[in-house]
């Protein structure tokens, strides 16, 4: 096993659409984290060079070549622009797809105001219920959308919601609840309060240009997250459960994760969904250091 | 033989519509038409709130918000007709004293060409409300039927935007139902005309071409409902 001394860079792949909606990086990092006896939760990786890793030598686990290392979340973590979170879920009850909606929440110490949320899926290839097809996604630009698309497509019960395909199809999909039948994540006849599933805490929409030039509601004061982000999750097949998402992105127009902001903490929630129900897998606020 | 020449028929000078040619006069032709299109041009406040809710962020819930933007579009749209009415100044009304009786009964000539223009296009703006309204209610979650019909032949990442981009295929979709609603309210004046059994309209304008109308109100539809969404 190699530690943590990663000389040489490697640079990050281009995410390329795999079989079950996970990149290349993404397989091997999860080969390497789900070795033998592992430890299921959340872990941060970092990609060799960073200097992240060398702060975390002593509980890396890195990748065989080098190219990435990683370590648990715990009470101290360091957050870097180019890394990305790995959860490893408990295993499944019976033999139902792997699917997990994934919703973050960042607040930074010097950027409020988030008036996006990245909202992504990976391309997949094939599901259970579109095995022939592959699904379609968002482009990078897409996904960095306004936070009242996402939050228009996933109301409280009783509101009605404006038609967008793109929600639907290119982030939303369809699982099995039995073989030859499938629901659709968004739909609200089998999954109840969307606002309440998916949107997130504490966060409402700015108004529109248009709304604020009438000024006749008293609209709440900016939003106080600096990083707003949606993912989905899916992974059917026989390897052990273990899937990536970002880490951190700034969600407030302008702002760059080159830049300089400095997350404080990120609210993880993961909720998994199996079949017609959806349970909730995990919830934590992680806490960056400096 | 011109569709613009006219048999002198009515008032002396006065020309028939060309049935080709938006039907402004037949609009305002009686006091108990103008007043009936007067009240129901008041119908677009819901049209338009109806689509602009329809947008993944467009303005839903926003009723006053869409209140402004029908104020705006209307001034805009009279703001057109002002610019549209400028050729008619030199435009000639056949006989010295058919134009004191013009000049009498309408006012200026720029004026009857504002008032021509204005019409058309508020109707057709009022029009084409209604026929995108028609076809978000029958598209339902998909979205509008041309956004379907496009994206079932060409999926393209453009089928899951935000709403309404400034490119060449929203300008294109905002042509075809703009066409739509213009020959839907011709097909209309000429159906009244023919069961009515009145003869066409007279006018001592020449009544807007249809091609006009259309691609002014599908460019300011695409303007207008770009400002509205959220990107």
């Amino acid at each position: 096993m190699r530690k943590a001394m990663c000389f040489g860079f490697f640079g990050m792949f281009v995410a390329t659409a795999a079989a079950y909606g996970q990149s290349l990086d993404d397989r091997a990092i999860c080969s390497r984290l789900t070795r033998g006896s592992y430890q299921t939760g959340l872990y941060i990786v970092y990609p060799s060079g960073s200097p992240a890793v060398y702060r975390i030598k002593d509980r890396a686990i890195c990748t065989d070549d080098g190219s990435y290392c990683g370590a648990a979340i715990n009470g101290h973590n360091i957050y870097m622009p180019r890394s990305r979170f790995f959860y490893l879920p408990g295993p499944k009850q019976g033999g139902e797809e792997g699917v997990w909606h994934v919703r973050t929440q960042t607040k930074a110490e010097n950027l409020t105001g988030a008036d996006r949320a990245y909202v992504y899926r990976r391309p997949i290839e094939s599901t259970r219920c579109s095995k022939d097809r592959p699904l379609p996604f968002f482009t990078e630009e897409q996904s960095m959308m306004p936070i009242s698309r996402y939050q228009n497509h996933h109301p409280a019960p009783g509101d009605s919601r404006p038609p967008d395909p793109g929600m639907s199809n290119a982030f939303h999909l369809q699982i099995e609840e039995r073989p030859s039948s499938c629901v659709k994540s968004d739909d609200e006849k089998v999954y109840g309060n969307l606002d309440k599933l998916y949107n997130f805490e504490g966060v409402r929409a700015p108004p529109s240009s248009w709304a604020k030039a009438v000024s006749t509601a008293a609209y709440a004061g900016p939003v106080q997250y600096a990083g707003l982000s949606a993912e989905f999750a899916y992974q059917d097949d026989d390897k052990p459960l273990c899937f990536g998402f970002n880490a951190p992105l700034p969600t407030v127009s302008g702002a760059s994760p080159e830049g300089d902001w400095a997350p404080r903490t990120t609210l993880i929630v993961i909720k998994r969904f199996v079949r017609r129900q959806v349970f909730p897998d995990f919830r934590q606020e992680v806490v960056w250091s400096r | 033989m011109s569709a613009d020449s006219a048999e002198t028929a009515g008032p002396a000078g006065f020309r028939r519509s060309a049935w080709w040619r938006f039907p402004s006069m037949w609009i305002v032709a009686s006091p108990a038409s103008e007043d009936l299109f007067s009240k129901i041009v008041w119908l677009i406040l819901p049209l338009q709130y109806y689509v602009l809710s329809q947008f993944p962020t467009g303005l839903r819930g926003e009723y006053v918000a869409v209140a402004l933007v029908t104020v705006v579009s209307i001034a805009s749209l009279f703001a057109v007709s002002l610019l549209f009415a400028l050729p008619y100044y030199r435009t000639s009304v056949r006989g010295a004293q058919t134009l004191q009786d013009v000049e009498e009964r309408f006012g200026s000539r720029y004026a009857l060409a504002v008032r021509i223009w204005a019409i058309a296009l508020i109707v057709s703006w009022m029009s084409v409300y209604a026929v995108l309204a028609v076809s978000y209610a029958i598209g339902g979650e998909k979205g509008d039927l041309f956004n379907q019909l496009i994206c079932s032949f060409w999926p393209m990442n453009e089928c899951y935007d935000v709403g309404p981009e400034l490119r060449l295929l929203t300008f294109l979709g905002y042509l075809a139902y703009s066409l739509i609603a213009v020959l839907l309210v011709m097909a209309i004046a000429a159906m009244h005309r023919k069961f009515s059994g009145a003869a066409n309209d007279t006018s001592p304008l020449a009544e807007p071409n249809p091609a006009y109308v259309v691609v002014t109100i599908a460019t300011l539809l695409t303007l207008i409902n770009r400002s509205t969404v959220t990107h």
